[in-house]
């Protein structure tokens, strides 16, 4: 196969370096550990559609990444773009905000398992913020508990000691304990009485560079438990799992009751808004704490979102997803296998994590993602990936061939394996 | 540890120890230790402690006692602070038949290690400067973000985070590479290692090394251009270089 260059990405980069810090910055940017090595990333997209994005230098990419999430149905689905036109014809920022944040509002709670109701804002991190205050406001408490390596957004408090722009005051209330570790927990709680206002975590552990882990069985019936004993306000971060696992919430997946449950990413189909939705006990507290933004009821992303719950249930997204998640990873992990690698495929598999472990350095993985991606398929090396519902068989297809030519590539690179 | 501690750990560490390098690079250096066999202890009340030894033309660093020792002592680490800053004497205790060596060799070689360390901006058009220096800022920075992982408060919390195994970084052109081993969050800096590094951070110049660890040039640019290179186990550089991050407030 013949492997793409990046010419125009580069000249891009270039300018922008001069103008945006980091050049392109945050998860999307090259230096994040997420496109190892660069040369072997596109930077910039010029278009995308359905599964597939086009970078600057018109190359064609099947897209895992599916903007990190927001892609669930598809880039520019028709439905849910439709929608959105409609309401850009009557109005989206406006002085007041417009019917469709109230449908929205009521098409989650119908959804989401849990949900009495729904408060909208922007970005992921705005709601686990928001989350984090009305537990606080709730109680009465000022500690939170978090898992290890747990990803909640970059506001201050999610950040950990010697991260840069951090002051000591900003994580002095967080407490940590390891994923699945119940016990870890209960001693933390027994330590603290009447001190902590949330545990927050999402619903399995989603660690770079590690395997993706499922709770273990119980675990989040126990947490469950242990919270409510104790007056601990139980918030899910399903920002990134949220309608790919359950339309019902990824706690009605695992079987049980978040009070609190953060949704964004796949919330309108890349349409910008983030929800939080909540137990009726916490309605009063989430009025108390004053919280909002310019944009948080623009009226366009709600149309979008309503059109993107409807679609996801009428094709009953979770199931489409899990298959064809599981029909890419076992040709992934088979292909894998014909050239004496170890592909190991963890986390749910709409968004499975993938790692070769054949070498502790993971060197020959980042080889391997490199490949596929000059190949023109777009997987990044450290981040759990994304499936989305536009996904073909044809597109499968086309992946495990390049997945094929990419192992024949580093398998050169490294003769030991062969 | 205290911020003194710390300082006190990297000026004995990671800057004095570049006499080891500057022995072995610098023709004037291994002239003034030609034919020594003595070794310096350096005895802080309530800080680190090392020996340098002088043998066979060579300086090494080393956590044993040498032959025919001089034994200095500082009341406390500040006190060893200021010595190196130039603005304290020790206290000899032992060896006063070879205070010359102190007084004049060593002292010499501490001047040298000053004019490789501190260079302006004329010493740096010389290649030949150029390539000790940036030798030595390498060796200091790898060194002091031991010191700092292990002695200063953030630091540990920093350390703890970074996964078991060893960071090799390393200056293509110039092929010298140093190491990082991390165990448990602790840290220790070392200039060979049988063991197989699990993450890389390659430079391609001695121009580039030197632009990053002079804080001459955005570190990003450079990453995107591959004339910096990382690879393998990422979240062992990330943490890493938050610790980095550090080592100017002490040096």
């Amino acid at each position: 196969m013949e492997t793409y260059t990046y010419a125009n990405s580069r000249k891009l980069f270039e300018r922008a370096m001069k103008v945006i810090p980091a050049g392109v910055y945050g998860h999307l940017g090259p230096v994040e550990g997420s496109m190892v090595p660069p040369s072997a990333f596109p930077f910039f997209s010029s278009h995308a559609e359905g599964a597939h994005l086009w970078d600057v230098d018109g190359n064609r990419f099947i897209d895992y990444m599916c903007a990190y999430g927001p892609n669930i149905l598809g880039y520019r689905d028709e439905d849910i773009d439709h929608a959105a036109r409609e309401q850009a014809k009557l109005s989206d920022c406006v002085t007041l905000p417009s019917a469709t944040m109230v449908e929205f509002a009521e098409q989650l709670v119908d959804t989401v398992d849990s949900a009495d109701w729904a408060f909208f804002a922007k970005n992921g991190g705005d709601v686990t913020s928001f989350a984090l205050m009305i537990a606080r406001a709730a109680t009465g408490r000022t500690k939170a508990v978090f898992v290890n390596k747990g990803y909640h957004g970059v506001a201050a408090w999610t950040k950990l000691p010697g991260n840069p722009g951090i002051a000591e005051a900003d994580i002095s209330n967080n407490l940590y304990v390891d994923w699945n570790n119940y016990q870890q927990l209960e001693e933390l709680v027994s330590r603290h009485p009447g001190q902590i206002a949330c545990f927050m975590a999402s619903p399995y552990f989603q660690g770079n560079f590690v395997d993706n882990e499922l709770p273990e069985a119980e675990y989040w019936s126990k947490v469950r438990a242990l919270c409510t004993k104790h007056g601990i306000v139980l918030v899910i971060d399903d920002v990134r799992c949220g309608f790919r696992l359950d339309l019902a919430g990824s706690d009605h997946y695992y079987g049980f009751k978040a009070d609190l449950i953060c949704f964004c990413k796949a919330l309108a189909n890349g349409y910008n808004v983030s929800a939080l939705c909540g137990i009726d006990a916490l309605k009063s507290a989430a009025s108390s704490v004053f919280y909002t933004g310019s944009y948080w009821f623009s009226a366009v992303p709600f149309a979008a979102g309503i059109a993107t719950l409807k679609k996801l249930k009428e094709i009953d997204a979770p199931k489409r997803l899990y298959e064809i998640g599981k029909k890419l990873t076992e040709g992934l992990v088979d292909v894998a296998r014909t050239h004496s690698f170890n592909l190991n495929i963890s986390g749910e598999l709409p968004m499975w994590y993938m790692r070769i472990t054949d070498d502790e350095s993971q060197i020959i993985h980042q080889e391997w993602i490199a490949a596929c991606v000059q190949r023109g398929v777009f997987f990044t090396n450290h981040h759990n990936h994304f499936i989305n519902a536009a996904l073909t068989d044809e597109d499968i297809l086309y992946t495990l061939n390049v997945a094929d030519d990419a192992f024949k590539a580093v398998r050169k690179l490294h003769p030991q394996f062969v | 540890m205290s911020v003194s501690y710390t300082k006190a750990a990297i000026n004995l560490y990671a800057v004095l120890r570049n006499l080891e390098e500057l022995c072995r690079l610098d023709p004037q250096s291994m002239f003034l230790i030609r034919g020594k066999q003595l070794s310096i202890q350096f005895v802080i009340q309530g800080g680190p402690s090392a020996y340098l030894l002088f043998a066979e033309g060579t300086c090494k660093m080393s956590e044993t006692a040498g032959v025919r020792p001089i034994k200095l002592y500082f009341r406390s680490t500040e006190h060893f602070n200021r010595m190196i800053d130039g603005k304290a004497t020790p206290i000899p205790l032992q060896g006063f038949t070879r205070l010359s060596f102190l007084t004049k060799e060593f002292t010499a070689l501490t001047k040298r290690l000053e004019y490789y360390l501190k260079p302006s901006d004329e010493r740096l058009m010389e290649p030949e400067y150029f390539d000790i220096h940036t030798q030595l800022l390498l060796n200091t920075a790898a060194f002091a973000v031991a010191c700092i992982g292990n002695y200063d408060t953030v630091g540990q919390k920093i350390a703890q985070r970074i996964p078991d195994g060893v960071i090799s970084i390393s200056i293509q052109e110039s092929g010298q590479q140093v190491f990082l081993l991390c165990k448990n969050g602790v840290l220790k800096a070392m200039t060979s290692t049988s063991l197989t590094p699990r993450a890389y951070m390659i430079f391609d110049t001695i121009q580039a090394a030197n632009d990053v660890l002079s804080e001459k040039v955005n570190v990003h640019e450079l990453i995107v251009k591959e004339n910096l290179l990382l690879k393998g186990m990422l979240p062992m550089i990330q943490h890493m270089n938050d610790i980095l991050a550090k080592v100017p407030a002490f040096v």
